[in-house]
């Protein structure tokens, strides 16, 4: 007989809130690490990039736990809260830029870069509109069409039967590989969002809210789980596009496409894949900008009514500015993310303080 | 007390209160009126009711009959306050009665269709349900056809339809709560919910927003709706409209409240689900597995109806390359002789089809699918022989229109109907990628949306606990769980 007391409701409800936002940093730590993979991974390491993306999901496990520290405390943290803010917001250009690339040289090839660009932030921006609730439950609705989905076009889009595009196992070399693994550490900044309490839960007091957080184990194997399809994704990636072939494509966008070897743009499987990876880029953008908007009203209490115009009119500057010099700068630029993310992650080890 | 029409209360002077009526309600001018005075025993009396709205044999014989039959020495040493109550202990056999003071309520109740008794000497005046006007009889739902399940319909007199709710859910818990909204126009609403299956504080919010309508005529149910909705801006309804009395009983059962409104032919049911939008008491009926394939071909036709003429111009303009060599040379072959950019060939069509099928509604009668099935045999044929169309596109706009046709609410049809259009422009400005931002998007606004403090796509986002009965239809034994806003400890 389930307990169907009204506290047990209450804690139930923040369980489903939890679960949901805990989905939502698993499915936006899986599109950093495979765009990361594809844009820095592949480009140091070529078709080891997968080895090296797998060097993020003990740094996604270590954030995870720092996140849940900072969730379950109750002392103000301004300076983490700021720090949070603008790695989200950086996520989010990140997550944008590769939106726009891929969406350039994949589906859109006529269009101008500008013109995408627009779309893609005003799509964003309006997902952000919506609200928090709106962008973690269509990713928790998702989940399984984001991750299966992926998983399997990508599975049926393999072309040779056999393994051998994953070797050599290490690439160019061992030194290659620990260096793309190095840059593939910033592909788990997207679990610090965890850090945040979800906004569907502002309504239910501080005391009940820390008094029903679930443990760590609880958003640790969902995040896990999201960076590891990442990672398969890429091992994927690597079986279906041969070390020769992916040596020899030197943009971002053509090597995120998957199942190479049916050619690019050749087919309703490879446009259906497509779609997903911009759908799951598309959203990690729109969550981690809501989560970016977030902490700064938390470091920034008087900043509170205007936080998501803030948040939004910062991306878009910078969204626009990387158009203008290059959407490859953000890629360049994507790995120096672990920075941040690491000095935020210091900064949940502050002394707890319990409800 | 104060005289005329700023009178509140009755007094004890007949004269007085009857004046006082003859002036709210506009006599000698208003004719509908009857107001009649006559005498009961030792005292006067007089009777308030409106022509053709109550049954005037059963006030000859029930009311005015016995009254006017008491001796004249009946009730003199009866005491002005109780006179009411003696003719009602002594003379009067009809059963609903109330008793009432203010001039606002009695007036109310006239209208309504009751008679109201006033006797010389009392402050306080009989309300009895006398109503009689004619109504429709019970009848087959039009909007909601089944194959298996009952074939009534509420009709348009809310006490007909509480009945018909009360035969099918026969439990003492069943609450009726009568309500009476809107500003200058007050509507009759009857509330209804199961006492420990609804909850309180849901039932409390939509008491709340029921009281605060200051519209002046909310005549139906679905204008009730539009008020109670969290989120007026959405294409998406947040309350589910029905006409069948079972989906009605099946709503109580699930924990939610219904709202019936007098001249309404259908109920109301909050909260809701947008799940509650895509099932038919059919799936119900039938056995789990063609319930569920039956809710499959459903959604699959919602998804032609809403996505294809969008996605036809998407492929056609950025990504041709996915149409077979021999599909895409007919494609524009037909598709050079026609002058209209693909776009506005597109948005005509489309807005043909919903053009045919409102007239189609409007028409009288069986006009309705003839009209139909002339204008679009008619239309589409001289369309494509004059070269106005390509015949890809009829065939992708007739396809889309026929999955229309299986999306079971019809507010909700008229909804995605909008959202074919935005998909239709997203395909022709961004292909298919804008049309996936766009659907995201959508989407998003969908889930951020609640009923009456319930989130419209729960179960499934944010999870709760429910049924398997959500997009697949499993065996009913296995659905034993109540609605998760149903109240907790039911």
């Amino acid at each position: 007989m389930p307990n169907t007391t009204p506290e047990s409701v209450v804690a139930a409800r923040i369980r489903a809130a939890y679960r949901v936002r805990a989905c939502a940093a698993a499915v936006c730590t899986g599109a950093a690490v495979f765009a990361l993979g594809t844009g820095a991974g592949m480009a140091i390491c070529l078709n080891a990039a997968w080895l090296a993306a797998a060097a993020a999901l003990p740094a996604c496990a270590l954030l995870t736990l720092l996140a849940h520290r900072a969730l379950t405390s109750s002392r103000p943290a301004r300076l983490r809260n700021a720090l949070l803010a603008a790695l989200m917001l950086l996520l989010a250009v990140f997550a944008l830029a590769a939106l726009v690339s891929l969406a350039k040289q994949t589906m859109l090839p006529h269009a101008t870069i500008s013109y995408i660009a627009r779309t893609s932030f005003l799509m964003a921006a309006l997902c952000c509109a919506f609200g928090g609730a709106g962008v973690s439950r269509l990713m928790f609705a998702l989940r399984f069409v984001l991750v299966l989905g992926l998983a399997a076009l990508c599975a049926l889009s393999l072309r040779g039967e056999s393994a051998s595009g994953l070797f050599p196992l290490l690439g160019p070399g061992a030194q290659q590989v620990a260096l793309a693994a190095l840059c593939m550490l910033a592909g788990a900044a997207p679990v610090l969002l965890l850090a945040l309490p979800p906004a569907e839960l502002a309504e239910i007091d501080e005391a009940t809210r820390l008094g029903a957080t679930p443990g760590p184990g609880f958003f640790l194997w969902r995040v896990l789980l999201g960076g590891a399809i990442g990672v398969l994704l890429l091992a994927a990636l690597s079986l279906g596009g041969p070390y020769e072939r992916i040596a020899q494509e030197t943009s971002w966008g053509q090597r995120m496409l998957l199942a190479r070897a049916s050619g690019p743009r050749a087919g309703g499987t490879q446009t259906a894949l497509l779609i997903l990876q911009a759908a799951a880029l598309l959203l990690c953008a729109a969550q981690t900008m809501l989560a970016g908007a977030q902490a700064l009203s938390a470091a920034l209490p008087r900043l509170q009514p205007f936080a998501l115009p803030v948040a939004l009119a910062l991306c878009a500057g910078l969204l626009t500015a990387l158009v203008y010099t290059g959407l490859e700068t953000a890629l360049r630029a994507a790995p120096l993310l672990s920075l941040p993310a690491a000095a935020a992650g210091a900064l949940c080890l502050g002394r707890r303080k319990s409800p | 007390m104060r005289m005329g029409e700023d009178a509140i209360t009755l007094t004890d002077d007949l004269e007085i209160n009857l004046r006082c009526l003859r002036e709210r309600l506009c006599m000698p001018d208003n004719q509908d009126v009857l107001l009649r005075r006559f005498r009961s025993g030792a005292f006067e009396s007089a009777l308030l009711a409106i022509d053709g709205m109550c049954d005037t044999r059963e006030i000859d014989e029930n009311i005015l009959k016995p009254c006017m039959d008491l001796p004249r020495d009946a009730g003199a040493d009866v005491p002005g306050g109780e006179r009411v109550a003696y003719l009602m202990e002594n003379a009067v056999s009809i059963l609903p009665m109330q008793m009432k003071e203010r001039f606002d309520d009695l007036i109310a109740d006239a209208l309504s269709g009751q008679c109201v008794l006033l006797c010389e000497g009392s402050a306080a005046a009989c309300v009895m349900d006398t109503r009689g006007f004619d109504k429709r009889g019970v009848g087959r739902p039009e909007a909601e056809r089944v194959v298996l399940g009952p074939h009534e319909s509420f009709t348009e007199s809310i006490r007909t339809n509480i009945t018909l709710l009360r035969r099918i859910v026969q439990r003492e818990t069943l609450i009726t709560e009568f309500v009476s909204v809107g500003g200058a126009m007050k509507t009759r609403c009857a509330l209804l919910y199961l006492r420990g299956t609804a909850d309180e504080a849901m039932l409390a919010r939509i008491r709340q927003r029921l009281c605060a309508i200051d519209y002046d005529f909310p005549l139906t149910t679905g204008e009730i709706g539009q008020f109670i909705e969290e989120h007026p801006g959405s294409l998406i309804p947040q309350t589910v409209h029905t006409e069948r009395p079972d989906r009605a009983a099946s709503f109580l059962a699930e924990g939610q409240v219904i709202v019936l409104t007098d001249g309404s032919p259908a109920a109301l049911g909050a909260p809701s689900t947008i799940w509650h939008q895509l099932h038919t008491p059919d799936d119900t009926s039938m056995r789990w597995q063609y319930g569920t394939f039956l809710r499959l071909i459903r959604l699959l036709g919602i998804a032609v109806h809403v996505l294809l003429p969008g996605i036809y111009l998407a492929l056609l303009r950025f990504h041709p390359e996915l149409f077979s060599p021999m599909l895409l040379t007919s494609v524009y072959e037909s598709g050079s002789r026609v002058p209209i950019p693909v776009y506005l060939e597109a948005l005509l069509m489309t807005l043909a089809f919903d053009l045919i099928g409102e007239a189609g509604l409007r028409a009288p009668g069986s006009m309705g699918n003839a009209l139909g099935i002339v204008s679009g045999l008619i239309l589409g044929q001289s369309a494509v022989s004059a070269d106005i169309v390509s015949p890809l596109l009829l065939i992708v706009v007739a396809a889309s229109g026929l999955g229309g046709f299986c999306v079971p609410n019809y507010a909700l049809s008229i909804g995605l109907r909008i959202v074919q259009l935005i998909v239709l422009t997203a395909g022709a400005a961004g292909g298919l990628y804008l049309i996936a931002l766009v659907l995201l998007a959508l989407l998003c606004s969908l889930c951020r949306m609640q009923s009456i403090g319930s989130p419209l796509t729960a179960p499934v986002t944010p999870p709760r606990r429910a049924n398997p009965d959500i997009l697949l239809r499993l065996p009913l034994r296995r659905q034993k769980a109540r609605a998760f806003f149903a109240k907790h400890d039911s």
